[in-house]
């Protein structure tokens, strides 16, 4: 028997797809019975505080617990000396990746401290507050060491020496000494030089970007037993169980299969639930005092020692003729990583021209370690901030050669089948027809509104690309007694995806989606899942869940031919219904078929995961923000704001407008008000949302969105990656949108009241 | 450590319970009371997650103490629906997806409950005011504003 | 957080003998200020008296010697009552400004007055309708014009055991009028980078501003008054040129420090602008 498999979605008409469903998951959140990693505590547990530097690099001398470990109610204290010293093996992060001994020492501080909350020492007691209390009597000697969290300064000769063993590697070779540089990267075609010789035009200019945080509300929350026997239990707040398990077996030295890792809900992760931080730390404290260890961190914590997203500094160089055409782009991107090596530089590197075929091109990356925590996968790592860079240049290219900056992009727009910087050749992309469909659109080219303030207003635009990524997504399909049908799967649900599977399912087998149960099972009951992350899950998943579909529906087939009396080959199934070829009147609905076939005693169960070799199928997006800015006080208002995005084939358009907005909205503010200060001690001096200021309902416009469908190549009904390109263009539409209102090009991010309100002045002498 | 014997109601419950003066209010739901649909986001009232109503007004509760609840009517998110019957604002979040992760929602819960009892017919903007005091981080609160909007037009269908 | 005890007292006698023990006895009112510094250990207390149910100090109301405001009474209370009842408008502007409405909801006007930061948004719009601060403490009560409530950054005079029992505002005459505006770098929820509360009173049949008030948030270490603009405005006839001159004169009266939130320039030139608004906003007002 051979099924067809729909490789390629043109034309082709889904039934469940484009459908609003209601969400899944809804009701348990909004009654607060889900369950998040803060809610579970497990029988007997303890409550652990972890012991942070309290300075941005200085060297451990000396630490001593004894007088923690006497207090009543303390029941295990953990050092670095309680890890295994010699670990070994990959580790998965998600997008962001780190070196496994660098992991261990980021998790638990071994000789020194790298950033301000390095964790150093942890204790769990009975008692959230006896740890606390504990934590404090930790006594810690340390000799305090110059810090440097600017990624230049960090660069120079002088600055202070973050590892002493690194050594920067790049094509031409390995550096003659250590610095804080880790690595310098290359890329590009053909002779920029030239280029820009035989440019009419050539715009160059420095941006500077500050850290920013991924900014969920969820504190990471953990809890980990590690049993007498040897198993250990994670009730995991990650975006991967299975990453995670191989993560803890590789940091802990345990086996896999001894691993069993059950995922809570997760209050928002955004790529930096990937990296395991909490969870080491609970399993050691776990072995040792031989219960389960429970740890919340807080908010403060969160800002200063998880993973927040690189701060750069950019320097983009572009020449192009009177006519248009694109005869250079350059780049030199700085990137601080934190506390140890493996910033997206490289990301930053591939995305900042992707979305053009400039006639030569050259980019230099540089991966640098600052005393600032060491950074974690922020939806599209480097993409936002090199676009922001880019995009920005090219506005400003295209204003000074006098073309419309759509026309101007669309003139050197990259199709399919062209090249990327790094020489990788661009599958199916539609990024001409979504710059078209811009240019077309009722929001580009209406008037922008007037501001009731008589302040100045104007309009900018940004597009932005990210590659996308592919994992192992598995799913298993079984049929219920009742006909009903069981999907499980292995993907965290971090913002839609039970609700999206139900769709693909029903669509696979010609059902209703309401007869769909999906739940998200531990790594005992479905084979490896990946991260979810790189705006693969609904893409791989909807393969996975696609084959196991149609294996279903090839046993289903199997066990009717027996009851219609026929051989296998002429059961027909279709509309939903199972009948036997030529006779109509043997019609069985899927939902009494399979109660008829699983009542008798047969199972119907299939499991499948993507293909391996399956390919990323690239994500774009287009912002088109309007803006009012207050020329007495630089503030801006966005007044309103559309995202175009091509996702390839739409399921859900509920939850592919959720992520669009969302995303969207964290780019915007990045793009205006979100950074992290640092004095000159490199300690932090706005570690709580106060002073962190993240976008609330105020001061946002509505997000509107309009969707693309321009399938991609291969294997899942043409759907691309939809999560991260929304954060990409922002920025780059709101600097844009500033330079049209008040004929200034911000250099910095955030573009802040008073850095907005500086720069006019400064544009007015 | 000082201890106080207060007795408050919480969600229509009454309680007679043993609590330690520096607890907060938040603390003492969650794990005393075991009703952890009340979240802590950021433990200074900069975030809403932990929003319940304190005598019918929206309170941050990280920034109550535990023994100023004595005699007052405290709802929380486990409070709103009847007898597994979804109020009209939780209902409405959910057939308008104004959420996502669901961490911020039981905050969002309280806050739009609150809201709309005191203006039934609130503007965008209004909604907008009321609600900055909540964050969310993964829908942009387009939809969440758009949840408000339906709950309230039920609401005033009721 | 401290280890302290907590007391709820009925009256305001038994409140002031448990503020007079020995020991950091910190009263409390909304908490939201005090308990997050509680949380943080930026205060100690060993004892927390509560204040609210203490009926005079949640009392709100308007009488023959203007508007009474009992120190326990919340920002949204405020806010509502001053709203409906109208003459201070400033006040009633602040009081929507503090946090979020749940901050609003607990937090009182008068703790917004006793944390005494700089950047307090209520504080300039009672200056500038001369509200006078009546204090209580074992010992006795005073009056204490609340332009002389401030010692210093998170600092009053207040003495130890002596609370702030209520806040006095004369009515304004009805040719007055006030406004408050803050800038903030979001729409809500941030601490004031700099604020200003005006008030001018104008006389109909000459036209010219009878008084004028001008307070600044934010920018000295205490909250101001703009004294030298203050006096420039009295006696002239409002227009956009006077205001003007106003508001450079406002400008003398800042000390702005450069911090996280904003550069002494910055906020310098933000009290140029808040004050041209809402001396702009009271013109609208009057008219």
């Amino acid at each position: 028997m051979t099924t067809e498999i729909r490789s390629n979605a043109d034309g082709l008409e889904f039934k469940q797809f484009g459908k609003r469903y209601r969400k899944v998951d809804g009701d348990d959140k909004v009654t607060g019975q889900a369950v998040f990693g803060a809610d579970f505590t497990a029988k007997g547990s303890l409550f652990a505080k972890i012991v942070r530097s309290p300075y941005a690099h200085a060297r451990i001398v000396s630490i001593d617990t004894s007088e923690a470990e006497a207090m009543a109610g303390v029941e295990a204290v953990c050092t670095a000396a309680d890890f295994p010293s010699d670990v070994a093996g990959d580790v998965d992060t998600g997008e962001v990746e780190i070196g496994i001994q660098f992991l261990a020492n980021l998790i638990m501080g071994r000789r020194k401290a790298l950033f301000e909350g390095h964790p150093v020492a942890a204790v769990a007691a009975t008692d959230i507050h006896i740890a606390e209390e504990a934590a404090r009597r930790i006594k810690i000697e340390w000799e305090v060491l110059p810090a440097v969290t600017d990624p230049i300064e960090a660069m120079a000769q002088d600055a202070p020496l973050l590892h002493e063993g690194l050594i920067a590697t790049s094509l031409s070779g390995s550096a003659d000494a250590p610095s804080n540089i880790a690595g310098h990267m290359e890329g590009g075609k053909g002779d920029v030089e030239k280029g820009f010789e035989e440019s009419d035009v050539v715009v160059e200019r420095t941006y500077r970007t500050a850290l920013v945080h991924q900014g969920y509300l969820e504190p990471e929350a953990e809890t980990v037993h590690w049993h007498a026997d040897g198993r250990i239990e994670v009730w995991a707040n990650s975006q991967g169980s299975f990453p995670l398990r191989q993560n803890m077996s590789n940091l802990l030295g345990v086996d896999v299969s001894k691993i069993k890792v059950m995922p809570l809900e997760v209050g928002g992760a955004f790529g930096a639930k990937n990296t395991p931080r909490v969870t080491p730390i609970a399993a050691i404290l776990s072995q040792k005092a031989g219960k389960p260890v429970k740890i919340v961190l807080t908010r403060e914590e969160v800002l200063k020692a998880t993973g927040p997203a690189s701060g750069a500094v950019v320097t983009v160089k572009m020449g192009a003729t009177k006519d248009g055409v694109l005869k250079a782009a350059q780049s030199r991107l700085v990137f601080g990583a934190g506390g140890f090596p493996g910033s997206p530089v490289l990301r930053g590197m591939q995305t900042i021209f992707a979305c053009y075929q400039p006639e030569n091109s050259k980019v230099d990356a540089y991966d640098v370690v600052t005393n600032a925590p060491r950074v974690a996968a922020y939806r599209a790592p480097g993409a936002t901030v090199a676009t922001f860079c880019g995009e920005s240049t090219l506005d400003d290219l295209a204003r000074e050669i006098g073309m419309d900056p759509i026309d101007f992009r669309i003139k050197n727009a990259s199709k399919t089948g062209d090249s990327n910087v790094d020489d990788e050749e661009y599958a199916r992309i539609g990024i001409v027809q979504m710059l078209e469909t811009v240019k077309a659109s009722d929001e580009y080219n209406r008037p922008v509104k007037a501001s009731k303030n008589g302040f100045p207003v104007g309009r900018g635009v940004g597009i932005g690309w990210w590659p996308c990524g592919i994992e192992i997504s598995s799913a298993r399909i079984m049929v219920n007694h009742d006909g009903g049908v069981d999907v499980t799967i292995g993907a965290v649900d971090l913002h839609g995806v039970r609700t999206g599977t139900a769709q693909v399912a029903a669509e696979t087998l010609g059902i209703e989606p309401e007869e769909v149960y999906v739940h998200t099972a531990d790594t005992e009951g479905i084979p490896y899942t990946g991260n979810a992350a790189g705006s693969r899950i609904t893409r791989t998943l909807s393969q996975a869940v696609y084959k196991a579909g149609v294996s279903v529906i090839d046993q289903m087939k199997a066990k009717m031919a027996v009851r219609f009396g026929v051989d296998a080959e002429f059961v027909e199934y279709e509309g939903g219904n199972f009948y036997a070829r030529d006779n109509q009147d043997s019609k069985v609905s899927f939902k009494e078929a399979g109660s008829l076939v699983t009542k008798n005693g047969s199972n119907i169960v299939a499991t499948a995961s993507n293909d391996p070799g399956m390919r990323a199928a690239n994500g774009y997006a287009m912002a088109v923000a309007d803006v009012e800015v207050d020329p007495d006080t630089g503030k801006v208002q966005l007044t309103d704001f559309t995202l175009f995005q091509d996702v390839g084939k739409c399921v859900n358009p509920t939850q592919v407008e959720s992520q669009m907005q969302g995303g969207a909205v964290q780019g915007i503010g990045w793009a205006l008000s979100e950074e992290y200060v640092y004095d000159d001690q490199g300690l932090m001096r706005n570690a709580s949302f106060l002073d962190y200021r993240m976008p609330t309902a105020l001061d946002l416009p509505m997000i509107n969105t309009v969707i693309l469908e321009e399938p991609a190549d291969d294997g899942a009904f043409g759907i691309r990656g939809v999560g991260e390109p929304p954060i990409v263009p922002p920025p780059a539409a709101i600097g844009n949108a500033i330079s049209d209102a008040v004929g200034v090009r911000m250099g910095r991010l955030p573009m802040s009241p008073e850095r907005v309100f500086e720069a006019m002045k400064d544009s007015s002498k | 450590m000082s201890k106080k014997q207060i007795k408050t109601t919480v969600n229509g419950v009454e309680h007679e319970i043993l609590v330690d003066s520096t607890w907060t209010l938040l603390e003492t739901l969650r794990d005393q009371l075991k009703l952890t649909g009340t979240k802590e986001g950021c433990s200074n009232g900069n975030c809403g997650a932990c929003t319940v109503m304190v005598d019918g007004q929206s309170s941050c509760s990280c920034l109550v103490l535990a023994p100023e609840a004595n005699g007052r009517e405290i709802t929380t998110v486990e409070g709103l629906a009847d007898h597994g019957h979804l109020s009209p604002v939780q209902d409405a979040f959910v057939e308008n997806s104004g959420l996502q992760c669901g961490f911020c929602t039981p905050g969002f819960m309280i806050a739009t409950t609150a809201l709309l009892n005191d203006n039934p017919h609130p503007t965008e903007n209004e909604i907008r005011l009321k609600l900055a005091g909540n964050l969310c981080r993964c829908t942009g609160y387009d939809k969440i504003v758009r949840s408000v909007q339906d709950a309230a037009e039920r609401l005033n269908k009721a | 957080m401290p280890n302290f005890d907590y007391e709820a007292p009925t009256s305001l006698m038994s409140a002031l003998e448990l503020l007079a023990q020995p020991g950091e006895n910190r009263p409390l009112a909304g908490g939201t200020d005090v308990i997050d510094q509680l949380k943080s250990n930026r205060r100690n207390a060993d004892l927390v008296v509560d204040l609210k149910r203490i009926p005079e100090l949640l009392n709100i109301e308007s009488n023959g010697s203007g508007l009474h405001v009992g120190s326990a009474v919340s920002c949204t209370e405020v806010h509502n009552f001053t709203t409906e009842k109208g003459g201070f408008a400033a006040l009633a502007e602040s009081t929507e400004l503090v946090g979020s409405v749940h901050i609003q909801n607990r937090g009182s006007v008068g703790g917004n007055v006793c944390n005494a930061a700089p950047s307090a948004d209520t504080i300039p719009s009672l200056l500038i309708h001369e509200a006078v601060a009546h204090t209580a403490s074992a010992s006795g009560e005073r009056e204490i014009p609340l332009i002389d409530f401030f010692a210093g950054p998170g600092q009053t005079v207040l003495e130890k055991g002596e609370i702030l029992k209520e806040l006095v505002l004369p009515t304004p005459s009805a040719n007055t009028a006030s406004a408050y505006l803050r800038f903030i770098p979001r729409n809500e929820m941030d601490i004031a980078v700099a604020g200003v509360g005006s008030l001018i009173e104008v006389d109909p049949s000459t036209n010219l501003v009878t008084k004028a008030r001008i307070a600044l948030a934010s920018v000295a270490p205490t909250p101001v008054r703009a004294y030298a603009a203050e006096e420039f405005l009295e006696g002239t006839k409002i227009d956009a040129d006077a205001i003007d001159k106003t508001a450079d004169l406002a400008v003398g009266s800042a000390v702005p420090i450069t911090d996280v939130r904003g550069s002494a320039e910055y906020r310098k030139e933000l009290i140029r602008v808040l004050t041209r608004r809402t001396l702009t906003i009271c013109l609208e007002r009057l008219a």
